[in-house]
């Protein structure tokens, strides 16, 4: 669809012409226009922090109409992110019913870097980490540095 | 106006499906206008297109001759903006005045040419793009949140997507506006600016050119891209496209993708196969879509448009284990054809309730053994329904051993534990376990009361007994007899009674009984050649049998008469046994403790262990045959003993099969004959003559049984027959020993139950089964031995009992 062909292309443009802090965005395959690599600095400050993580970012067909898909390919200890080999990211403006097509893979990015910054975990996918996180965060942040460490150096 | 008036009613027809009247060929025209159309308006960012100010942009789209200052005005004053610029005047500009104009292509052309002269004049100015599209704006659409797309991502999902969501903030908008203006506020306007509108999409439509131009878009255009034809209709397009350009539409695409008809591809028959399998995705080509190909549902052969597509059509024509879901959420999803092959697993892998309103109802069916069990308990007080026991035979039942749980607890019967572990089910390689052969004899209700009954009655074994009796009903028992002779095989040590088959039915008594009968000789040791003992035993004796024969006194007068017919040497032992089946309703297990003390009070030794053989012969061959040799290595073949616990639970089976027969079938009729004519020694040919093939067949397993394994293997051969019809057919397969290695356990385990039949050829076996005799008497005894170990062993029995086990333990605990 030329619409998403069009919009996908302006904004890889834009975001590489103005990259957002802390994300280094490539395509995998040049070919492939809907098949984005992140890779994301662990923010200063949170449990991440010195840790690299992989992202990938499908956007569909019918985007912008449909909400892209971001997973971690890393795997991160996280509330908002699936612990499975998916490592599917909950973002609550990438679900169907709440995607609207003026949001850009920009914002989506910025989202997702909040939350390693600011786990939500009233909207976890999660819920034992997310739990950890309420009720014992000390736990909550060794786990999550010992997981950045392990699977996230740099 | 009029016209107008009908192009609107067109119009609405178009949306919802086809626009078939218009006649006009300009789609074209009216994208290559957009394309060529520079919108002057850049938005930059959400922020910008929110409010609806515009940067950068100018705000002069050709029609509107008077607007720019205005507009710009207007833009800076983004609120409310009163300036009540003068209307745009119509769509007047050079040469598109009319709407029947617009429609031609010269008309188009001329506009064409005419913006693209403006674009040109403009060009230093970033254009304007749609922030959704990403493409020039060729027409404003604003929504009353003052959000502004370009017309045609608005149409696309007010017409396609079916949404009237504003792109930007996704606020619901019953009408949006297409307008020109690129700065005038919604609310700024007023129902007499508007040429046209749309109820059906809610569109209102500032300029009947803008009006025309959307409704090309609707239109069934060719994809081609030199071809202007607008069609009537999809077949009309379709037969186009093919008679016109040799190509052909990727149906799926035409029904699902939310394109506007022109967008769609043309295929030639080979691309549309692999736009189908794999997608049309071009690596690194400017048109690459990022699509995979329509994935295709493995049972149907028929491909979806996308994944949402497939998982909605396996959700409502497939199935799920849902309790395979729910153990591990995060595996594939897998389906299953339909609900029988869904069964199959069910049975195979889980815990399935046998019971026929419940198979009917479907999806009942448990993790857990405890699970299935608490449901029987609730659901079935009283006992699986006929049908179900009917249909147990022919269900694969054996899988499920519903009792094994409990069982497992408390006996020792580890081996089984190992073997019977999980997967039980219809689907494991017969070779691999021993079968358990199904155990279930179904009682009647009746019937089932009264073995409880006497279950508890009995004295000796009381402990034990109860608790057996309690659980399954006498019938069970005489089931798991056969499953028991496995058991004593294999777990031998675990009940001292191991070679003695019959006291099985009362744990402890079993012991001392079993072993007499395992060992004939020690029997006369413990008889009480006195008078004395002998008439208290005499009594005991009636007592017993009183009570079995629930005090009716013709029964008992009939027994007396039997008994010292014997005596008298009048009637054979395994006659006797045979008048004993139509006069006791009770468990063989129960039976077998009665023939055992019946068999004490005999001073004469050959009389004593005539009747010992006759009976182990008989159970020898109703329950199970030879894998009964639990008594290990008493069949000839049983060398392998160890093997046996196989043969136990087949052994079970088959007894409880016979029972069933027995209650089933004309006891009492049957037995005699069967009696007299089955020459056991020669199986194959006491299958034929018996109508319990099963049980024929069975003899002759006595000898395979012995090793355990093999025997199970053997009984289900038998057992399939018996499914179908009864024991018959089976009884001629069953010749044998070779049979061991089949393996279908509860198929067998089912029939054999069920078959009257085998009843009879027990007896026959009796008599001819000497070979079993020594054999059988362990055998038999193991049965019986097997009863109290039954309970027990249920759970052992697991597969093999299956159905038999489940009934049986339905009954119980009901």
């Amino acid at each position: 669809m030329a619409t998403a062909q069009r919009r996908i292309t302006k904004e890889y443009a834009d975001i590489q012409k103005k990259p957002l802090d802390g994300m280094r965005i490539s395509l995998p395959s040049e070919a492939d226009i809907h098949q984005w690599q992140i890779l994301i600095d662990g923010p200063r400050g949170s449990p991440y922090e010195g840790g690299v993580f992989n992202l990938h970012l499908s956007l569909p067909t019918e985007y912008p109409f449909k909400p892209p898909t971001l997973s971690f390919k890393t795997k991160i200890y996280h509330p908002n992110v699936t612990n499975d080999d998916k490592g599917s990211m909950c973002l609550g403006m990438l679900r169907a019913d709440e995607w609207k097509p003026s949001s850009k893979v920009e914002a989506v990015l910025s989202f997702a870097q909040g939350l390693l910054l600011e786990p939500q975990p009233d909207d976890a996918v999660e819920g034992g980490i997310a739990r950890e996180y309420k009720e014992n965060k000390k736990e909550f942040v060794k786990n999550a540095k010992a997981w950045t460490k392990q699977y996230a150096k740099k | 106006m009029a016209s107008v008036t009908q192009v609107a009613g067109t119009h609405s027809h178009s949306t919802q499906s086809a626009i078939d009247s218009q006649p006009q060929n300009q789609v074209h025209s009216a994208f290559s206008r957009a394309g060529g159309r520079g919108g002057s308006r850049g938005l930059h960012g959400q922020e910008g297109a929110r409010g609806g100010n515009r940067r950068g942009g100018r705000g002069n789209r050709g029609n509107r001759p008077d607007g720019a200052p205005n507009q710009r005005a207007r833009r800076l004053s983004s609120s409310a903006n009163p300036s009540a610029p003068p209307m745009p005047s119509p769509p007047g500009l050079g040469g598109e005045g009319s709407f029947g104009a617009r429609l031609t292509k010269d008309a188009e052309t001329k506009e064409g040419q005419e913006r693209k002269e403006q674009d040109g004049t403009e060009d230093g100015v970033e254009a304007e793009v749609c922030f959704i599209c990403a493409s020039p704006v060729v027409h404003n659409s604003v929504a009353p949140c003052n959000h502004r797309t370009c017309h045609i991502c608005a149409l696309r999902l007010r017409a396609l997507y079916k949404t009237r969501a504003c792109a930007h903030c996704r606020t619901e908008a019953k009408f949006v506006i297409f307008t020109d203006d690129a700065t005038k506020r919604y609310e700024d306007f007023v129902e007499a600016d508007f040429q046209e509108t749309d109820e059906v999409l809610g569109i209102k439509y500032e300029q009947k050119e803008i009006y025309s131009d959307t409704i090309l878009l609707l239109r069934y255009n060719c994809p081609d891209e030199s071809c202007d034809i607008a069609c009537r209709g999809w077949p009309d397009l379709h037969r186009h496209v093919r008679s016109l350009h040799h190509k052909v539409l990727c149906d799926l695409c035409t029904r699902n993708k939310k394109v506007f008809t022109h967008e769609h591809e043309l295929f030639t028959q080979q691309d549309l196969k692999k736009h189908e399998k794999f997608g049309d995705d071009h690596p690194g080509a400017v048109d690459q879509s990022g699509f995979k190909g329509h994935p295709e549902c493995g049972f149907c052969r028929q491909r979806f448009y996308g994944d949402d597509e497939l998982y909605t059509h396996c959700r409502d024509k497939h199935e799920k284990c849902h309790i395979c879901d729910r153990r591990n959420p995060a595996r594939q999803q897998q389906y299953y054809v339909d609900y029988d092959s869904l069964e199959q697993h069910f049975r195979k892998d889980h815990f399935l309730c046998a019971d026929q309103e419940c198979m009917d109802k479907k999806f009942v069916v448990f993790e857990s053994e405890m699970d299935l069990k608490a449901h029987q308990l609730e659901a079935h007080p009283n006992g699986l329904t006929k049908d179900a026991r009917r249909d147990a035979r022919r269900v694969d039942i054996s899988a499920f051993d519903y009792r094994t749980p409990h069982q497992d607890n408390r006996g020792g019967r580890r081996d089984r534990e190992g073997r019977d572990g999980r997967g039980r089910g219809r689907g494991r390689d017969p070779n691999t376990e021993a079968l358990p052969p199904s155990t279930a004899q179904p009682l009647r209700r009746d019937e089932l009361a009264y073995q409880r009954q006497m279950a508890i009655q009995s004295v000796p074994s009381a402990t034990a007994r109860t608790f057996g009796g309690q659980l399954t009903s006498t019938d069970a028992y005489a089931a798991r007899p056969t499953g028991r002779n496995q058991d004593t095989v294999t777990a031998p040590s675990n009940h001292t009674t191991t070679n003695s088959s019959f006291p099985a039915i009362d744990n402890l008594h079993l012991d001392s009984v079993t072993n007499t009968a395992a060992d004939s000789p020690q029997f006369t040791a413990p008889v009480a050649p006195q008078e004395q003992a002998r008439r208290l035993q005499h009594s005991s004796v009636m007592d017993r049998a009183s009570t079995m024969l629930k005090y009716d006194q013709t029964k008992i007068s009939d027994f007396r008469g039997s008994v010292s017919s014997y005596r008298t040497s009048t009637v054979t032992a395994s006659q006797l046994i045979d008048s004993f089946f139509p006069l006791f309703d009770v468990p063989s297990a129960d039976l077998g403790k009665l023939v055992k003390e019946l068999a004490d009070i005999y001073e004469n030794e050959a009389k004593r262990n005539g009747l010992l053989k006759a009976w182990n012969d008989w159970r020898a061959i109703n329950e199970d045959y030879p894998s009964l040799p639990g008594p290990s290595g008493v069949l000839p073949g049983s060398s392998a003993a160890a093997a046996g616990s196989g043969g136990h639970r087949v052994l079970k089976l088959k007894s409880s099969t016979a029972q069933s027969s027995r209650s089933a079938v004309s006891k009492q009729g049957s037995w005699g004959k069967s009696t007299a004519a089955n020459p056991f020694p020669s199986i194959p040919t006491s299958s034929a003559k018996r109508a319990g093939a099963g049980r024929v067949g069975a003899t002759p397993w006595v000898a395979p049984s012995s090793s355990s394994r093999p025997s199970p293997a053997s009984p289900r051969p038998v057992s399939i027959p018996s499914p179908s019809g009864k024991p018959n057919g089976s009884a001629a397969v069953d010749a044998f020993p070779a049979l061991p290695a089949a393996a279908k356990p509860n198929t067998m385990m089912m029939g054999l139950t069920r078959g009257t039949v085998r009843w009879d050829d027990g007896r026959g076996n009796n008599n001819l089964a000497n070979p079993w005799g020594a054999a059988s008497g362990g055998s038999g005894s193991t049965a019986p031995a097997a009863p109290a170990a039954d309970v027990d062993r249920e759970a052992d029995m697991g597969r093999k009992k299956g159905k038999g086990n489940k009934k049986q333990t339905l009954y119980k605990f009901g």
